[in-house]
């Protein structure tokens, strides 16, 4: 095994914390000094890494918390939950800043977009945007389903929509999608490359849909042979490896050349059991995984096919994040316990 | 899809405590009395956690801080089969519930009043996440005694949910008389002859009839109820006679077959529990190959089945009656299309207790269940072609399955269900002193009892 990365030699306390309940989300501050924890029970809990401390905690959606997400200026921490709301809060503080009714249903997501000017969330079979001063900029019309995943574009101009038999693609204009990209099955994963030219979807039916969008050479490719539904995708920063997982097995995909088309995929095993949450760094070249039941693998593909480390664990992972200087990996768990694990760059 | 049956050849994994939370899925004609049977449920098991999944358009509120709400979402399956359909909707929510570390002690999900059951079944086998965290106990059907009839000809929906289900609560009783009752109980249990019905009103029912059912396990409690074959037996007609040790006649007139299948067994008693036994291995016996008897031959009771060969216009058979006591003669056919009689000397033997049995149904299209119960042992990869052929060409129309069946070369009995194409099997317990009986059921829709046996018949080595 590789040196290179080294479970944290700080001590426990700094190592481990415990929310209480299941970790339904996990967000790094841009500045990688702060992580906020959301979790079942509809806490959100924010801690200062360095310090190990936690800053502040309060309850934000009592029926729990679906997710929790740091704005990309570090300025507001949006949440989402079971009870249909959006709420901001002061990172500092934790103090409400607002509170916004989108539906009677759960609101399954939300995301920011990177240049940190639009918030979007779906709740149900709409997709909804607003501005930096929370006012509505988009309001799709219902999707054939509930939407299972949205992600935004690398240049926040553009959101993609994942539900039954398709993904929508957004401007922030009209009601209507721009672009509809068909195919068959119940996607529940969402992935654009980093550069926006390919999105890829993960399939309940245990395949993997690929669409590269460029007009001279746009196509769809099926990836088949998962052993279980594909619910996890991640691609590395230069957009050339596209990670996926179905089951105990990792498969990386290469979108070298002509993309992934017909070539043969790398198979990663080390898991024994299913694998719950797939992270590449932001920009360095590791690979994080976690499983059911708690193992957190780290591959380095240059290193070949066996995990260059492997930290074992207890409970089921929920979330896995690495931090925007790729420096700690943050895992939260089932039992709501939040770990840390420093790493030397890669 | 079919999973593979290889695991005949692997040894059962060690039974470990089953720590899955069972989900009871209930289903209903809007009426049918499913929130009341709900909000029972919540009531009388108050101790528990239970997380209730209601349709978008429940009926009226639950008294329950755990109710989700949810949109039917039916999603094909992208694996070539018509009939592979899940519920994504039930997906997304069981994961989340989940994810919940203070768990669930029990899910119930209410389906729409016109809901096909069979995708709820199927999410259940279809996403490895949620085999792996809950169990579908049952299907928990209600049906409204008052005003069922109105659509259980006309309705796909009303014939699917009485079908698929485990457990059928005929309710709202207080409706109907007692002989519409017994026709409606009969003609449901034509069209599902394994879920047990209870007959209820304000679906008052005892708790453990209706949860932790273990409908779907494959560990031992599977055992088909023989009583599943009543509505069909191979034999028309059965009676009971006091006979003498002697020699007998039975005697036939040409009739409208050119022969007969018949079973003479002896009884120990009179009592209707004897006469019940001698049922059962009646059926049994009906299965194997019968030894043809031309007119002027004889027979003995035994465990044998006789095909009485009657081509001329008398057709006149020996019986030799070893000792006095009672017996069983079950024929195939109606004793009076033959004008059959008993006879010995001068003296005309009636029987002291006989009973006639409705002809196999003709099914058309409409829902039925089909048995299979004989003895012998299958040849493993006929039966697993068999099964695999059937279910991709007519697992559409089977709603349900189930069966425990004896392999040749196995020690242990292999039981197995399914779900229209879905298919799970393993071999559980060994015989041990208990005859090797094959019992198969299928629940469906033109279901043609006779290929199906005759395929079956095949497959016996």
């Amino acid at each position: 095994m590789s040196g290179l990365v080294q479970q944290s030699t700080v001590n426990d306390a700094v190592q481990q914390w415990n929310v209480g309940d299941c970790v339904t989300d996990l967000s790094w501050s841009p500045d990688s000094g702060k992580v906020a924890v959301s979790d079942a029970a509809g806490m959100i809990s924010v801690f200062d890494v360095q310090a190990g401390v936690m800053i502040w905690s309060v309850i934000a959606h009592v029926s729990g918390v679906l997710q929790v997400e740091w704005r990309a200026d570090g300025g507001v921490i949006a949440s989402a939950g079971q009870d249909g709301l959006i709420k901001l809060w002061d990172p500092a503080s934790g103090e409400l800043q607002s509170s916004r009714t989108v539906s009677d249903i759960w609101v399954d997501h939300i995301a920011w977009s990177p240049d940190a000017d639009k918030l979007a969330a779906a709740s149900g079979k709409t997709l909804i945007v607003w501005d930096q001063q929370g006012s509505e900029i988009l309001r799709s019309e219902d999707h054939p389903s509930t939407i299972t995943a949205i992600k935004w574009k690398f240049n926040s101009r553009e959101i993609a929509t994942a539900c039954y038999k398709g993904v929508r693609l957004f401007r922030m204009q009209g009601a209507k999608p721009y672009k509809t990209l068909h195919c068959l099955g119940s996607l529940i994963a969402l992935e654009w490359s980093p550069d926006g030219e390919c999105i890829c979807a993960g399939s309940q039916d245990r395949m993997l849909q690929f669409w590269r969008l460029s007009a001279n050479k746009g196509g769809h490719a099926e990836m088949k042979g998962y052993p279980e539904k594909v619910s996890n995708i991640s691609w590395n920063s230069k957009g050339n490896y596209l990670a996926t997982a179905g089951g105990n097995t990792v498969v990386v995909w290469s979108n070298k050349g002509k993309g992934p088309t017909g070539t043969a995929p790398k198979v990663l095993k080390g898991h024994r059991q299913r694998i719950t949450q797939l992270s590449y760094q932001h920009k360095g070249a590791y690979l994080a995984s976690a499983a059911q039941d708690g193992d957190i693998l780290i591959w380095q593909l240059k290193n070949g096919l066996e995990p260059v480390c492997k930290w074992p664990g207890d409970a089921e992972i929920t979330r896995l994040l690495w931090s925007p200087d790729d420096q700690i990996l943050i895992a939260g768990n089932k039992q709501g316990q939040v770990q840390q694990y420093a790493v030397v760059p890669a | 899809m079919v999973t593979s049956m290889s695991a005949v050849k692997e040894d059962v994994a060690v039974d470990l405590a089953d720590d899955r939370v069972p989900v009871t899925v209930l289903t209903g004609f809007l009426g049918s009395g499913k929130t009341t049977l709900l909000n029972r449920i919540l009531t009388e098991e108050h101790g528990k956690r239970i997380a209730v999944i209601e349709n978008e358009y429940g009926e009226i509120g639950i008294d329950n801080e755990l109710v989700i709400q949810s949109n039917e979402e039916i999603f094909e399956m992208n694996n070539g089969c018509i009939c592979c359909t899940v519920r994504g909707d039930l997906i997304r929510i069981l994961g989340r519930l989940m994810a919940r570390r203070d768990s669930f002690d029990h899910i119930m999900i209410e389906t729409t009043g016109l809901a096909d059951p069979g995708p709820v079944a199927q999410t259940f086998f279809m996403d490895d996440e949620i085999k792996d965290k809950l169990r579908l106990d049952a299907i928990v059907t209600l049906v409204d005694a008052g005003h069922v009839s109105n659509h259980i000809d006309s309705s796909n929906e009303c014939q699917e949910q009485i079908a698929f289900a485990d457990v059928i609560l005929l309710n709202k009783t207080d409706l109907v008389s007692a002989a519409e009752l017994s026709a409606l109980e009969e003609k449901i249990s034509s069209m599902n002859s394994v879920a047990r019905i209870h007959r209820t009103t304000q679906a008052a029912v005892d708790m453990d009839k209706v949860l932790n059912v273990h409908a779907f396990d494959l560990d031992g409690k599977l055992d088909i109820d023989p009583d599943f074959l009543q509505e069909e037996l191979p034999y028309e007609w059965g009676g009971l006679y006091h006979l003498d040790a002697g020699s007998y006649m039975l005697r036939c007139l040409q009739g409208p077959d050119p022969s007969m299948n018949v079973v003479l067994l002896p009884l120990c008693c009179d009592a209707d529990s004897d006469f019940n036994k001698a049922k059962q291995q009646g059926m049994l016996l009906f299965s194997d190959e019968p030894a043809a008897v031309m007119p002027g031959g004889s027979l003995i009771p035994a465990q044998n089945l006789y095909a009485l060969q009657l081509g001329q216009a008398h057709n006149d058979f020996e019986i030799q009656i070893p000792a006095s006591g009672y017996y069983a003669l079950f024929t195939q056919h109606l004793p009076e299309e033959f004008t059959m009689t008993l006879e010995s000397g001068e003296t005309v033997y009636e029987a002291q207790k006989a009973q006639e049995y409705a002809a196999p149904h003709e099914h058309d299209d409409s829902v039925s269940s089909v048995g299979i119960s004989a003895r012998g042992d299958l040849d493993p990869g006929l039966f697993e072609n068999w099964i695999t052929t059937l279910l991709r060409n007519k697992g559409v129309d089977i709603f349900r399955m189930k069966g425990v069946v004896s392999l040749q070369g196995e020690d242990r009995r292999f039981i197995f269900q399914g779900v229209h194409m879905l298919f799970d099997g393993e071999p559980d317990r060994p015989w041990g002193d208990d005859a090797r009986i094959n019992q198969l059921v299928f629940i469906g829709r033109d279901l043609d009892r006779e290929s199906l046996e005759r395929e079956f018949n095949a497959c016996l080595v």
